[in-house]
Parts: structure tokens; C-alpha cells; sequence
């Protein structure tokens, strides 16, 4: 039995936004990623969240990952019949409603410029902004943590305002600091700890997003909210 | 206690990997050459999961502080116990003070050196496996370097006292498949492979690709003819998972490995499958790797096919050890 | 064949305590020949070991531990691990005994030259079976 994307009928190609099924497509026999269908928005990731509650607690799987919008299924044992789990995945997405935002709300301490924010003067004259508007836009929303990935600690982010987006470097920076509050295309985030970047950083915090030492590492969970409380701007 | 004495390149502490954490970021890492591993503790009567040293660049030197049984698997090297050559695959026992030398990896990249009673350095997020991003687990989150003492783990109670090998996996996992001028991997589709048109997915299953020298633990960066899908496609970031190819705007696949990232937006023409990571891991820089597609039964029936060589191994050994 | 290792070590004891030297199994998916040296009432026209310290130029004997196929090189090696007139020191490893995915190591009871060597690659041989000799 061949058992490849190709032979499920899933939307192989298409992308997942204008297919009216999600895009469910193999990852040899290490996991499954399901990509919803539709718009990149708070309410279909909400949806993911509660996708990945039920399937986590599925016989075989050890852990159910959310990406944006999307959610990578690994198995701690590979169904024999991946067929019949596809199936039911879908099924559960069907059935998945969207999960309650009930997540904390956490304020970060940041300080914009200086050494490590050493982009914010590039990304103000390139937003055609202020200092002070780049400033004050980047600490005025309240952020969604929509997944968690890339490296340990680390946050996606939902809700930045477009007028900050800058397009990512074309050569990344070997290594940019821990806290790190950085802007790429058209999402921001802070770094976990240290490591190459194509983002452009504009500020620092201190505040620690991942410690092995406590019993859930990382600090903040999808659906946590986060606010960048301006400490001081160094221009 | 094992105390380095000279290390020239990225030696790392790796067990199996860190399961369970990648919905906090945290990726496996792990052996890249996980049968080597296990096989290395077998040899060692450990648990297949213990921790050894993942050598990537010879030379290495060390020294065993006190009396040690340990195992060489993996890639063949020139290696010295004081001045007695030690075979591939091979179990012996150091005496307190004596020295190991890894001259030069003649075949494979990666040799691991396991230990009987396993390297016991403190489990971090249920893992001995350095984190090399995160920074935490191993030896302090980081690379080996000299004058490095690693901590050995009470030896498992019955030791074997004879010296004794393994036939290498090449020869119990060999396919038909196998050729001498290029690692052959297999790979499942992924989920963009249809974005590539016919003549793009030819390119990618006829070229033998060029391991290039920016290929490591974090992923294996090829050269040939660009491999391009119909259109660009960005994808909205998402999970991925060691063995994951990628296919950049360059059109030069990148397999993602151990140290990846857990999660990326590239386009994924295809996964390397389990079975096939060990051999991934021993190719060489400079080497070529050739695709051969499967499907996913295929890709079950090759993780049997390791663990039913793994199990033919530890049966084999337990009987030895009786004898 | 449906022999294990443990089986083919149990039979080689077997045979050598009882004195039987050559056992030949038929079996639906193969066939197993034994073949036993015994070691430790070595054949009239087998050199005999003399003690340590012997002042007399004297054959030493790499005898197989274990029966199995004898390997005359590590399979990734292309050079033998005994040659003749090769200089061997006290457990050297002089050959391999190959028994399933196992490798035992036939070594060099003393040090000593190498002056032959006996077991072909490659055949089965059988526990104590001479697989080198040695000049002192």
C-alpha cells in the first residue's frame, strides 16, 4: 500500500489557504503536519490549540506541536495504518472548537536602542517613522504567543502593526544576545537565548524565557499574552 | 572519570535525544548516528539510551582516569589504546591512566566512544544530549574541549570481561539498493513535493548530491542542479523534524538534522526516513547522496528492519555474555 | 539456521567434555558442521605448548575460542591481522572468529613470531582449532 501524500487526496500543492480541507502531509514516519485551511488569524489558531489539547492525549503520539495555524504531530510510535489516522485528524479538526483565550498577560521590560537594539535607528529611517513612533507602536499592542518554536523558549507572536515590518537581512548576523527584541518581515519577537539572525534587533530585555530548572521550561505557553513595557529608549 | 587531552573539533556528550520538549522549542538532538550508539552501549551491556562521546573531528586524545570498558562504533579510525591498535566495532577494557588516541576517521564521519556505565553527566529535560542552542545539557550546553573531565556511570553489573566486536550495519542492513560512490537515503514525499513540477522531482531523485563543507549537526547544506518548485511558496512557520528536506529559493536542498531548529517555512520536498539517519550521519563532507523514494509502509518496514537488528544484537550479546 | 550462538557454544562444550570431535547437523534451512580441537589433550602431531620461560626456540598455538566462520581481517580492513613474520605480543589479536553479528578475537597466547597461518578465511572453524602459530 502506498501511502504517500500523492494517494490521500490532500491538497498537496494547493496552498493551505486557498483549499477549502486542510493540508495534512507526512513527515516519513516521524509525524504528520496538519496545515488548516483559510486566513492566518487569533481564531483559526485558537482552533489549533485545541487540536493539538485532544491529539496530544492520542495513543502513539508523543507530543502535538501548534505552528501558525498549523500543527506537526510526532509519533512516539508510527501508526501501522496511517491511512485511518489521517482520517481521524481531519475528523478532529472538524470537531475542534476554539479554545478560550485564557492564557496570562505578562509585562517585559525593554530597552529599545543601544548596543544590542543597534537596528532602530535603520528600522525607523526604513518604516519612515520616529524613534519615538517606531518606539511607541512596537510597545502599544498587547501580543498573542501563537506557538512556540525555532529554539527553546522561543515565541511567535501575533500582532504587530504592519507599518513596522522591515524585510529580513540578506545576510544573517552570526550572533545576536539572548532578549533580544528583534523585527523580521512583518512579525516581531524576542530572542531565547543567543544565535544567528536575519532579524533586525531594536531592543533588549532581561526578562528569561526558558529554565531548565523549573518544572515547565519554557515561561510562556500559546495563548499567553505579552505587553513590551518601554524601560528607557537609547538613542 | 574520562579526562580529555587534546579535542580539534565539534565533540559533543549525545544519548537518543530529547523526547517530549518540542512544544517548548526544544529540539532532539541527539547521536546523529543513532544505531552506532545503541549499538555501542550494547556492546557495553548498557541501556541502548545511554550517553557517549559523538567524535566529528579526529585528532582527539584522553585519558581514563580509572578502569573503563568502552566501545569504538561508528565510522573507522586510527585509534590507539597507549600504542595497541583497536579494530572497528570493537569492546575493550582501558586500564586507570590509559590513554586513547583517535588519529584520523578513515571511513564514515562521525566515531562514538561509549562506556560502560555511560557518560553521567546530569540529565537535563530527561536527556544527557548537548543543547547546543539552548545552551544546557552535555557538558555545560557546549562542545568538548581539553581539559574537559567527563563523570562515568556505575558500570551495569555484569560485565563482559572478553574483548570482542560487531559486525558494522552495513553489512546486516545492507539493500539492494546500496552503492559504493554515493550514500543512498530514502525519503518520503513531503507535504510540497507536488508543488515541484515533473521535471524538477526527476532532478531531485537522478542528482547525486554534493555534501558541502557548511553541512553539521544543524543540517546538511547540498550542491547540485537547483531543484525549483512552480512558484515561489512561503510557508507559514511550522514544525519540522530531523530528516526534513528543504528546498531554500536557491533551489540547494537543506536536510535539516539533530541541532535543526524545530520548526521553519521553507517548502519540504521530502523527509529522510528514520532507518536512513545513521547513514546520513556518516556521510562525508565532499561525499555524494543519492534519493531513492519510499513510501511510508516502506519507511516502516526499514525502522523494523533496525530494530529487529538491534534486538538480533542485544539477544546475541546477552548470549556471549553467559558463555 | 535456527542455531543460536549459545546452542553452537553448548554443543561445542558438550562435544569436547564427551571427546567427539566432529558433529555434522542436517537441518530444513541449512546444515551446521562442528568441528572440536581439543585444547586441552592436544593430538600427537600438534606441537606442544611448552611452559612459559622455556629456553628452546617453540611453536605457540592461536587456538579459536568459540566455533565460527575465521576471519583473517576485520572486514573494513584490507590488511591481515596475522602475517607471517609478524612480530605479535601476548594477546594480540592474530584473527577473528565471526559467530552471527559477533566478532571474537582469536589472540596470541605469548609473544612470538608469526610463522604460519593455519585456519583458512572465510571456512568454519571449530573451538580450540589452531588458527596460528607462533615461534617464540
Amino acid at each position: 500500500m502506498q501511502s504517500t501524500i500523492s494517494d490521500n487526496g490532500w491538497h498537496a500543492g494547493t496552498p493551505p489557504e486557498m483549499a477549502e480541507r486542510p493540508h495534512i502531509s507526512l513527515l516519513a514516519t516521524t509525524a504528520v503536519l496538519f496545515e488548516a485551511p483559510g486566513a492566518f488569524d487569533l481564531a483559526q489558531q485558537q482552533r489549533i490549540w485545541a487540536l493539538a489539547r485532544r491529539i496530544a492525549t492520542w495513543e502513539g503520539v508523543s507530543e502535538a506541536v501548534p505552528g501558525m495555524t498549523n500543527l506537526l504531530v510526532l509519533f512516539a510510535r508510527p501508526p501501522r495504518a496511517i491511512d485511518r489516522f489521517l482520517a481521524l485528524l481531519e475528523e478532529a479538526w472538524h470537531a475542534a472548537q476554539a479554545s478560550p483565550l485564557e492564557g496570562r498577560e505578562v509585562a517585559l521590560p525593554v530597552t529599545y536602542g543601544g548596543e544590542v537594539g543597534n537596528s532602530l535607528a535603520d528600522v525607523s529611517a526604513h518604516c519612515g517613522l520616529s524613534v519615538d513612533d517606531v518606539v511607541s507602536l512596537h510597545s502599544a499592542p498587547l501580543y498573542t504567543v501563537f506557538a512556540l518554536g525555532s529554539h527553546p523558549g522561543y515565541c511567535y507572536l501575533g500582532g504587530m502593526d504592519p507599518r513596522l515590518a522591515v524585510p529580513r537581512r540578506k545576510v544573517p548576523l552570526q550572533r545576536i544576545p539572548a532578549g533580544a527584541v528583534s523585527i523580521g518581515g512583518a512579525q516581531t519577537g524576542v530572542s531565547a537565548s543567543p544565535g544567528p539572525s536575519g532579524w533586525h534587533t531594536i531592543g533588549h530585555t532581561d526578562w528569561c524565557f526558558f529554565d531548565v530548572d523549573r518544572p515547565i521550561p519554557a515561561a510562556l505557553a500559546p495563548g499567553d499574552r505579552i505587553r513590551f513595557a518601554v524601560e528607557r529608549v537609547v538613542r | 572519570m574520562i579526562e580529555l587531552l587534546a579535542v580539534s573539533g565539534p565533540t559533543t556528550v549525545q544519548d537518543l535525544g530529547r523526547l517530549g520538549q518540542y512544544r517548548f522549542g526544544v529540539g532532539t538532538a541527539g547521536a546523529m548516528d543513532d544505531v552506532a550508539l545503541r549499538a555501542g552501549n550494547l556492546l557495553n551491556g548498557n541501556s541502548e539510551d545511554a550517553a557517549g562521546i559523538e567524535i566529528a573531528i579526529a585528532p582527539l586524545r584522553l585519558r581514563f582516569l580509572a578502569e573503563t570498558q568502552f566501545a569504538l562504533t561508528g565510522g573507522d579510525a586510527e585509534a590507539l589504546l597507549g600504542d595497541r591498535p583497536l579494530l572497528p566495532w570493537w569492546r575493550v577494557t582501558a586500564r586507570t591512566g590509559d590513554v586513547l588516541t583517535v588519529r584520523r576517521i578513515t571511513r564514515g564521519a562521525l566515531v562514538y566512544l561509549t562506556v560502560a556505565g555511560g557518560i553521567d553527566v546530569p540529565p537535563v529535560l530527561g536527556s544527557r544530549s548537548t543543547q547546543l542552542r539552548g545552551e544546557f545539557g552535555g557538558l555545560e550546553g557546549r562542545v568538548l574541549r581539553a581539559g574537559d573531565r567527563l563523570p562515568v556511570g556505575a558500570p551495569p553489573a555484569r560485565a563482559i570481561l572478553l574483548d570482542f566486536g560487531i559486525e558494522p550495519p552495513e553489512f546486516a542492513l545492507a539493500r539492494p539498493l546500496d552503492r559504493a560512490e554515493a550514500t543512498v537515503l530514502r525519503v518520503v514525499a513531503a507535504g510540497e513535493y507536488h508543488a515541484f513540477d515533473m521535471a524538477a522531482r526527476s532532478l531531485f531523485w537522478s542528482t547525486a548530491w554534493k555534501v558541502t563543507p557548511q553541512s553539521n549537526r544543524y543540517g546538511y547544506r547540498l550542491e547540485g542542479s537547483p531543484v525549483l518548485p512552480r512558484e515561489p511558496i512561503e510557508k507559514r512557520s511550522h514544525g519540522i523534524v530531523p530528516g526534513v528536506i528543504q528546498i531554500p529559493p536557491s533551489g540547494q536542498p537543506i536536510i535539516q538534522v539533530r541541532d535543526a531548529q524545530t520548526s521553519g517555512g521553507y517548502p519540504k520536498i521530502g523527509t529522510v526516513i528514520e532507518a536512513d539517519l545513521w547513514r546520513l550521519g556518516q556521510a562525508r563532507l565532499g561525499s555524494s547522496l543519492r534519493f531513492a523514494e519510499a513510501s511510508y509502509d516502506e519507511a516502516l518496514a526499514a525502522r523494523d528492519a533496525v530494530e529487529a537488528y538491534m534486538g538480533r544484537l542485544a539477544a546475541t550479546i546477552a548470549r556471549y555474555r553467559e558463555y | 539456521m535456527a542455531f543460536t550462538v549459545a546452542d553452537i557454544d553448548a554443543l561445542a562444550v558438550a562435544m569436547e567434555r564427551r571427546g567427539i570431535g566432529r558433529v555434522e547437523i542436517d537441518g530444513a534451512d541449512g546444515a551446521l558442521t562442528l568441528v572440536v580441537e581439543p585444547a586441552a589433550a592436544p593430538k600427537a602431531d600438534l606441537p606442544k605448548p611448552l611452559p612459559a620461560g622455556a629456553a628452546q626456540e617453540t611453536a605457540i598455538l592461536a587456538r579459536a575460542s568459540i566455533a565460527g566462520r575465521f576471519l583473517s581481517a576485520h572486514p573494513w580492513r584490507s590488511e591481515p591481522l596475522a602475517t607471517v613474520g609478524q612480530a605479535v605480543a601476548k594477546s594480540d589479536i592474530v584473527g577473528l572468529v565471526q559467530v552471527g553479528p559477533l566478532y571474537v578475537p582469536v589472540t596470541a597466547p605469548a609473544d612470538g613470531i608469526v610463522e604460519a597461518v593455519l585456519a583458512e578465511p572465510g571456512t568454519l572453524i571449530g573451538y580450540g582449532t589452531p588458527v596460528a602459530r607462533l615461534r617464540s
